[in-house]
């Protein structure tokens, strides 16, 4: 009951049982009580990791940290650039409906180095860090001869992509 | 506190924050849920940008705390992507819809939502796959080879997914909450994955944590577009999640979680009411 053949594939993900050979579990389900059937199982390598979870933890690990580092660094630099308006509120309310920013106030904000642009250079880097550990995984998926699922990460990309556009017709 | 200075009151939205994600990881529920209300409520911020903050920290919190899961092997990442189609779809919509809605709407969403997490509390979770041999065919599943394993113990236990179609219209909502809100919508994702698509408990959660940064990117996106995140305020709310989530993952082994529970259940349900209120008013 078992499916010990493997697909030869060469994820990005290794070490594998055998260098650059991935394994698919075995395993025995049931569709009915007491019926027992062969699945496919996941590609996984030999610490029973699936293919893409490294790169994908890698990007979102590196990803994550870019983009907390650039919001505390504009964080300082504004109280660094205008502490008066943090230390009181005659110098406009910076929690305020007014220091709202826009995605495409970025661009003009980080030419005229403006502390609250770069914060939110630090929100655009987080909110991209899922979408590229989507794509690394499409990717890993890709190479490991996994199209429907390649296709499934490219359609989440595109749902996305969508989202920015529907936003900014908003 | 409007006569706090603005530093001061960063500095208190922070450490509320630390506290929130803090709670909020040792209680499964994503610092989201805590970090509305508390901006809200107690700070008197619009609901707005509350939701602004929060969404971005919510994507921070997931980036935080998924690749562990990813190492692990406890979150599947097959399963995260597939269903992560019906999430955006969702988050958009809520997103797109929040900007159109009233505020009182917004609040009475909210406390219901809140309500709904606290029942989700109450309810004691049992891992089904375990004590449940039949699991339906389910053809989606099969093509997309989402069926898996994880650790138990010193073995790998396989499991297998089902119901693909139902996980997809459950998350559609789920998304459409999160992106509404502001929030990971952890309380019904979970669910969705544990009950209906009969994955392990420790896979849901695990992969609900992955999932949650990739919907909250979706909304982020269209509150980032429409102007409704101020920096400052969303940079001291994501650090202060940040901080808080990774705090709280190192003290789930030495605090009593199951008091702690029953502490921000009656919590939880407070603050539903207050929103509710608020809402309603």
């Amino acid at each position: 009951m078992t499916r010990p053949t493997t697909p030869p594939l060469d994820p990005p993900d290794q070490p594998t049982a055998s260098p650059g050979r991935a394994t698919t579990s075995p395993r025995q389900t049931m569709d009915v009580p007491g019926r027992a059937t062969n699945v496919p199982g996941p590609v996984v390598t030999e610490r029973g990791r699936e293919v893409g979870a490294r790169p994908v933890a890698w990007v979102l690990r590196v990803g994550g940290l870019l983009g907390v580092l650039l919001v505390t660094a504009g964080l300082v630099t504004a109280f660094g650039q205008n502490g008066a308006a943090w230390t009181g509120r005659s110098h406009g309310d910076i929690l305020g409906p007014g220091a709202a920013l826009r995605l495409s106030d970025l661009a003009g904000g980080l030419r005229h180095a403006r502390a609250d642009a770069i914060v939110l250079l630090g929100m655009v880097v987080l909110a991209a860090t899922p979408a590229a550990g989507v794509a690394a995984a499409g990717w890993c998926w890709l190479r490991g001869r996994q199209p429907q699922l390649a296709a499934v990460a490219a359609l989440v990309l595109v749902l996305l992509l969508v989202a920015g556009a529907l936003g900014a017709a908003e | 506190m409007s006569t706090v200075s603005p530093l001061a009151e960063i500095a208190v939205i922070t450490a509320v924050c630390v506290a929130s994600g803090a709670l909020g990881s040792l209680l499964g529920l994503g610092g989201g849920t805590f970090i509305v209300p508390i901006l809200t409520l107690a700070f008197g911020l619009d609901v707005r940008l509350a939701i602004g903050a929060s969404v971005i920290s919510v994507v921070a919190g997931s980036a935080a705390a998924s690749p562990r899961y990813l190492d692990e092997g406890f979150a599947n990442l097959r399963v995260a992507v597939t269903l992560e189609v019906a999430t955006v779809i969702g988050a958009v919509i809520g997103a797109l819809l929040a900007g159109h809605l009233s505020t009182h709407v917004l609040y009475t969403i909210f406390g219901v939502v809140l309500a709904f997490s606290a029942i989700q509390m109450l309810r004691t979770r049992r891992d089904v796959t375990t004590d449940a041999l039949a699991v339906p065919g389910d053809r989606l599943a099969d093509v997309l080879t989402l069926h898996g394993d994880v650790a138990n113990g010193s073995e790998r236990r396989a499991y297998r997914v089902t119901r693909t179609a139902t996980g997809l219209t459950m998350m559609t909502a789920a998304g459409t909450v999160s992106g509404l809100l502001g929030i990971g919508s952890g309380a019904m994702k979970v669910p969705a994955m544990d009950l209906a698509m009969r994955l392990p408990l420790k896979v849901s959660t695990a992969t609900s944590s992955l999932m949650i940064g990739v919907t909250g990117a979706a909304s982020a996106v269209v509150y980032l577009q429409r102007g409704d995140v101020v920096p400052a305020l969303a940079g001291a709310v994501a650090i202060g999640t940040v901080v808080g989530a990774r705090l709280g993952s190192r003290l789930l082994s030495v605090v009593p979680v199951a008091t702690l529970r029953l502490v921000f259940l009656a919590v939880l349900l407070v603050i539903s009411v207050q929103m509710l209120l608020r809402g309603l008013a």
